[in-house]
């Protein structure tokens, strides 16, 4: 069975999955998108985006006309199959995971003596 | 400029002046790849809280980067090959303090007796001195130059991992 994703690897990879991101952009919707609970810091993201830039899961974006924000040259970063991979994988796991949560919450009816 | 819009000016620019110096403290390499975009997303993030929520929101969004700091770099200084070199220099570093404060205390304690039992002190007493320069001189000299060892070794680290 796949490691368990890290909150913040695994919010990074969802929000890259519906497009291309900067840093800052990243972060934002990181935390619009866990509601607040999952607040990553810059020092953390991207240390994260290198870790999954060395495994592949992400990469930098190549450049389709100027990506100024104002008046910066910001870098893009897209996931890649394998990044998807993972993502899917680790979905699967949760879903797995709440299903045998909801399975033993709801238990076989009258199996209590 | 208004007076207002002058000061708040100021205030940011030195806020990120302060951030950028921060940034100096993670591994070259680190630095060398995202301190631009860190930089960026100080200064995006800092425009973005004040329009919204004005100097508290500045607060917190300073609040915030200055809070990951700590964490990321001691992450990121995890990362490198060094750890156990600097955790080797803090040893030698404690060591040499503990030997230098331990190798004066003696005479030290003897001095005061003195003193205290109301004995005049020796006019010139050059151990005495000597002992109190080296409980100085020696653990920072080791500090320094350990260190001054650690960032060298450090820098051409940085540069042989250098991404291209």
């Amino acid at each position: 069975m796949a490691q368990p994703l890290s909150p913040a690897v695994f919010h990074v990879l969802l929000v890259l999955a519906s497009g291309d991101r900067h840093g800052y952009g990243i972060m934002k919707d990181v935390l619009a998108q866990s509601d607040g609970s999952v607040k990553l810091g810059p020092g953390t993201l991207y240390g994260t985006l290198q870790r999954l830039i060395e495994c592949q899961w992400v990469a930098e974006a190549p450049r389709a006309g100027p990506r100024t924000v104002q008046g910066r040259d910001r870098r893009y970063y897209r996931i890649t199959g394998k990044g998807k991979a993972a993502l899917d994988g680790d979905v699967a796991r949760l879903e797995q995971l709440v299903r045998v949560v909801r399975a033993v919450k709801e238990g076989p009816r009258g199996s209590r003596s | 400029m208004a007076p207002e819009a002058d000061r708040l000016a100021r205030t940011k620019a030195s806020g990120l002046a302060c951030y950028r110096l921060a940034l100096r403290l993670y591994p070259q390499a680190f630095y060398r790849q995202y301190a631009e975009e860190l930089e960026a997303d100080f200064e995006e993030a800092s425009d973005e809280s004040f329009r919204a929520e004005g100097a508290a929101g500045l607060a917190r969004a300073w609040a915030r980067a200055w809070a990951d700091l700590p964490w990321s770099l001691t992450r990121e200084w995890l990362r490198t090959a060094w750890p156990p070199a600097v955790v080797l220099a803090t040893l030698a570093a404690s060591f040499a303090l503990y030997a230098s404060v331990f190798r004066a205390y003696g005479p030290l304690q003897q001095y005061r007796q003195r003193v205290a039992a109301g004995i005049p002190p020796p006019q010139d007493s050059p151990e005495l001195l000597w002992l109190m320069l080296l409980m100085v001189l020696v653990p920072i000299g080791s500090i320094i130059i350990v260190s001054g060892v650690i960032t060298l070794a450090l820098r051409r680290k940085g540069r042989s991992t250098r991404r291209v």
